[in-house]
């Protein structure tokens, strides 16, 4: 036999540290999550499924947490997606000119480190001295100065606009290049059919661009699901526990030296992750239509 | 230079038998063709001698060496690829001098051995260039110099004309036989294209389903097919067959006349074949009534799309005849020292026309 | 004719207002940098009143901006030389020789697109491997995490490089390593590009990992670094915006020198799905 050009140990260096730093800590944790781990003794004692047990009780707090992961995942998924196929469909049809200039500026919060995000938009959301009270003020919507980040009841709604406003360029970017990939023949023989513009936004662009509609939706449903940065340096889970997340709770639990139950609720996302992440790659395994 | 010789070779992927249990001689510094249609196994056959595809049975021997282990570059092989293959981020030069480079060689050696393989091949004012600066006439000489730097024991070509236009196609497939003229390498060459099998071989080899149909040199081919597989694959336009049937010392057309023979066919149903050329008009051969549907005109010579009265379709060479339209009845007389005489299983039958 | 033009004026105004509202905040922060402490208070848009250029001064000084600096730059271009090289060559084996265990390890691997990190267990893990609190720890933790998309990344551009070049090379002596570093990598720029780029700018902007596995303060990056900056001086905004702009220059400088590649890496990537 030839000795093949492509050899196996190519893989090797990437492999052992996918498997030092990922999957041997996420299966390690599914052991580790039947235990009473914890930073105050060095002794580990096996206790069944206790953490679970507590995770999913009423009378405790993570199933709230784990509702407003949810909230946060589906409405800054629904409200990006939205607004980014509005702003691609406004690049690729509306202006003719600058587009590149448009998309460039649209993207660049994208790249900002979200906890910088989070510090500029503590003073821009401030509710006396804040950007945008001053000016909802200055146009005469005082009603609408509200107590964005203090006010328990709309504070998780703050966070997913910031994070919207972040994320919000990446979908537009995918989209618009998914919108130029549609070859302008369906467009015109819609035309020729007698399809008005709405009827070809339904028919043709929304059909065409469902593949990259359903990635783009499900990478952020893999980000919301583990949003933590934005959280912790906006609100850090308050007020109250009004905004307090998976991953703001593992983090407590972390610096607290609960690591068991910790362990355990990482255990609980790693699996609920693993499925979508069967899915995803599903999603992205496929081979293109057209 | 060296001989090549493969011994009870096959080649299987799985189940799947893409070169079954196949046996052939190159002789030293011939140039020999593997020609069929695509899928026949020709181009696997082609990489197993590269070293590019492992052999799963039998062996490949080179200058009386087994190489079935070996690498490509142990065999002494150099090959040129169907899409040139040219290495897009390095310059013409690079390219060519590339496997030099790996051989350890020094730069002066290199520069002198790709200066000379220029020289041989009228490309040193692009040795500079990239690729993608390059026409396809121009890269195909690309890749061949970088075949010929190396001074191969064999040379190997995978379809190397198929991506050039009509024109360019001629032209590289002269410049390939001068080539061979010069170098005097054992050269094997693949191509699904029997004009280039015919003008470039000394050996022909016509594969069908990983099996050898017939080898033999391109005359003998012509004159001399086993079967109608191969009869059909050489000449062209391609030969034509008739339906027929034996009768007391004699062979009966369907289309109507009857061919005196010497030799008893064994077979009920048989086929006859014809190569439009040789046809006669106005002959005392026997005669065949067609109506004409197309003549197609090339200029030097003209060819005549007919049906017979049996409803087969039928090639004839008019060169003379110019004022046939479609629709005309036609009568034209067959060389019956031309015909072939085929089993409807598709073997030869040796008989020959009574003259 | 007049509607048209009414029409591409209406477009261009909705482009230039959400262009806007994502260059404002960064904007806000760019000349509050330059204030005095009192007018910054307000963090409102208008210009210094006077212009304070030793905010950056003694930013640089107070927040310890040089070491933290050199910390993210380390971090940043480590991981991504490691983690663009190793899913480079993973990920051009993988593509290929498809054979069914390789197919099921691309997948193992890109699974991890989607899969959490258990941050309790990776503790163990790095002091198992006395890594915790070190640099080379936190460089090897972004390596790791960054190799599942960086190989989906590259697997799918491998497909685009015809195999014929791989045999012309092996015809032409290679082995599989000279085939891999002198033939396939450099046909691998533009891929390599993005993933680096996108991988730097990831690493930079996290700040994740370092407030989980980095307790000394000489190791933070910029982030970290601004964070417990902000922590001190909440009441300084013409600092802490001061410090933000710092640390966000780089990473505006490399989007912009780099949006190309990142453009056309992502959509290739996306919208293949």
């Amino acid at each position: 036999m030839l000795r093949g050009p492509y050899p196996a140990y190519f893989v090797l260096p990437a492999l052992v540290l996918y498997l030092t730093f990922f999957i041997v800590p996420s299966i390690g944790g599914i052991g580790y999550s039947f235990t009473d781990w914890n930073s105050y003794s060095t002794e580990v004692n096996f206790i069944g499924l206790d953490n679970y047990a507590r995770i999913f009780s009423p009378k405790e707090r993570y199933l709230t947490y784990l509702a407003n992961t949810m909230i946060f995942a589906v409405v800054s998924i629904a409200l990006k997606t939205v607004l980014g196929l509005g702003l691609a469909v406004l690049l690729h049809e509306g202006v003719k000119r600058f587009v590149n200039l448009y998309r460039v500026l649209i993207y660049l919060p994208v790249v900002l480190p979200t906890l910088i995000v989070a510090l500029i938009f503590k003073s821009i959301l401030n509710p006396a001295t804040g950007l945008l009270n001053s000016f909802l003020r200055s146009v005469g919507l005082d009603g609408f100065a509200l107590q964005w980040l203090v006010d328990p009841r709309i504070a998780l709604f703050s966070i997913i606009g910031v994070d919207t406003w972040k994320g919000v360029g990446f979908i537009t970017v995918i989209l618009l290049a998914g919108l130029q990939t549609i070859p302008k023949e369906y467009y015109e023989a819609a035309k020729i059919d007698g399809a008005g513009a709405w009827a070809r936004f339904r028919h043709v662009t929304i059909p065409m661009l469902m593949p990259a509609i359903v990635v783009v939706t499900v990478l952020n449903v893999l980000h919301g699901l583990r949003v933590f940065d934005i959280v912790y340096a906006l609100t850090n889970g308050g007020p109250g526990y009004a905004t307090e997340v998976i991953y703001t709770e593992i983090f407590k639990a972390f610096s607290q030296g609960r690591f068991g139950l910790g362990t355990a609720i990482s255990s609980v996302l790693f699996v609920i992750l693993a499925v979508a992440g069967y899915f995803v790659i599903r999603l992205l395994e496929r081979k293109p239509t057209r | 230079m060296a001989s090549v010789e493969l011994k009870n070779v096959s080649k299987s992927y799985g189940s799947l038998e893409v070169i079954d249990t196949l046996n052939l001689s190159i002789a030293d510094g011939s140039f020999t063709v593997f020609v069929g249609p695509s899928g026949c196994g020709k181009s696997t056959l082609l990489r197993m001698v590269a070293g590019l595809e492992p052999i799963s049975k039998g062996d490949v021997i080179i200058d009386g060496r087994r190489v079935n282990d070996a690498d490509p570059i142990q065999r002494g092989i150099a090959m040129v690829f169907q899409n040139y293959a040219l290495y897009p981020h390095m310059t013409v030069e690079q390219n060519i001098g590339f496997s030099l480079r790996m051989a350890k060689l020094d730069k002066p050696a290199i520069a002198q051995r790709v200066a000379a393989a220029a020289a041989t091949l009228q490309i040193e004012p692009l040795l500079k260039r990239r690729p993608a600066q390059l026409s396809g006439g121009q890269r195909q000489r690309v890749a061949i110099g970088r075949a010929i730097v190396r001074n191969p024991e064999v040379f190997l070509f995978d379809e190397p004309l198929s991506n050039l236009d009509a024109e360019l196609r001629v032209s590289m497939r002269v410049e390939i036989a001068k080539l061979h003229n010069t170098l005097k390498s054992t050269m094997i060459y693949v191509t699904h294209d029997q004009t280039e099998a015919m003008t470039l071989a000394d050996q022909i080899v016509v594969m069908r389903a990983g099996k050898i149909e017939q080898v033999g040199t391109p005359d003998g081919l012509y004159e001399d097919p086993q079967n109608l597989f191969v009869a059909g694959f050489i000449g062209s336009p391609r030969m034509n067959f008739l339906r027929a049937s034996p009768s007391n010392g004699s062979v009966q057309l369907e289309a109507g006349p009857t061919l005196a023979i010497s030799g008893a066919p064994s077979t009920q149903d048989m086929v006859v074949g014809i190569r439009p050329e040789h046809f006669v008009f106005g002959g005392d051969g026997p005669q065949l009534t067609i109506t004409a549907d197309v003549i197609e005109n090339l200029g030097g010579t003209r060819y005549l799309y007919g049906t017979t009265k049996s409803g087969e379709a039928l090639i004839v060479e008019a060169r003379e005849q110019t004022g046939i339209t479609s629709g005309d009845q036609v009568s034209v007389g067959l060389r019956t020292e031309r015909a072939l005489f085929f089993e409807s299983s598709g073997q030869r039958l040796k008989l020959s026309a009574a003259s | 004719m007049a509607n048209k033009n009414l029409k591409a004026a209406g477009a261009h105004s909705m482009a230039i207002l959400a262009s806007l509202v994502m260059v404002i905040p960064i904007y806000l922060i760019a000349v509050n940098a330059f204030k005095s402490r009192a007018q910054a208070s307000a963090m409102s848009m208008e210009l210094p009143t006077e212009w304070h250029f030793e905010n950056f001064s003694t930013v640089i000084a107070q927040g310890k901006l040089w070491t933290s600096f050199f910390n993210s730059l380390l971090y940043a271009t480590a991981s991504t030389a490691i983690t663009t090289l190793v899913s480079a060559m993973a990920a051009y084996v993988l593509s290929r020789a498809r054979t069914r265990g390789r197919r099921f390890l691309y997948l193992f691997i890109i699974m991890g697109i989607a899969l959490p990190i258990n941050y309790f267990t990776l503790t163990s893990v790095m002091q198992f491997t006395n890594l915790n609190n070190t640099r080379l720890g936190i460089i090897l933790l972004y390596a790791a995490t960054q190799i599942p998309f960086t190989v989906f990344l590259i697997y799918g551009f491998i497909e685009t490089i015809p195999k014929e070049l791989d045999e012309a090379a092996i015809v032409d002596g290679c082995k599989p390593l000279s085939l891999f570093f002198l033939i396939i990598l450099p046909l691998l720029t533009p891929v390599l590009a993005t993933a680096a780029i996108l991988n730097f700018l990831g690493v930079w902007s996290d700040f994740i990992f370092p407030l989980y596995y980095l307790n000394s303060s000489a190791n933070w990056p910029m982030t970290l670094a601004v964070y417990n900056f902000f922590g001190q001086f909440q009441q300084d905004w013409n600092l802490v915006s001061a410090d933000i702009l710092l640390t966000i220059l780089p990473v505006i400088v490399v989007y912009l020198l780099g949006q190309r590649f990142i453009l056309s890496g992502l959509t290739s990537g996306g919208v293949k799905g």
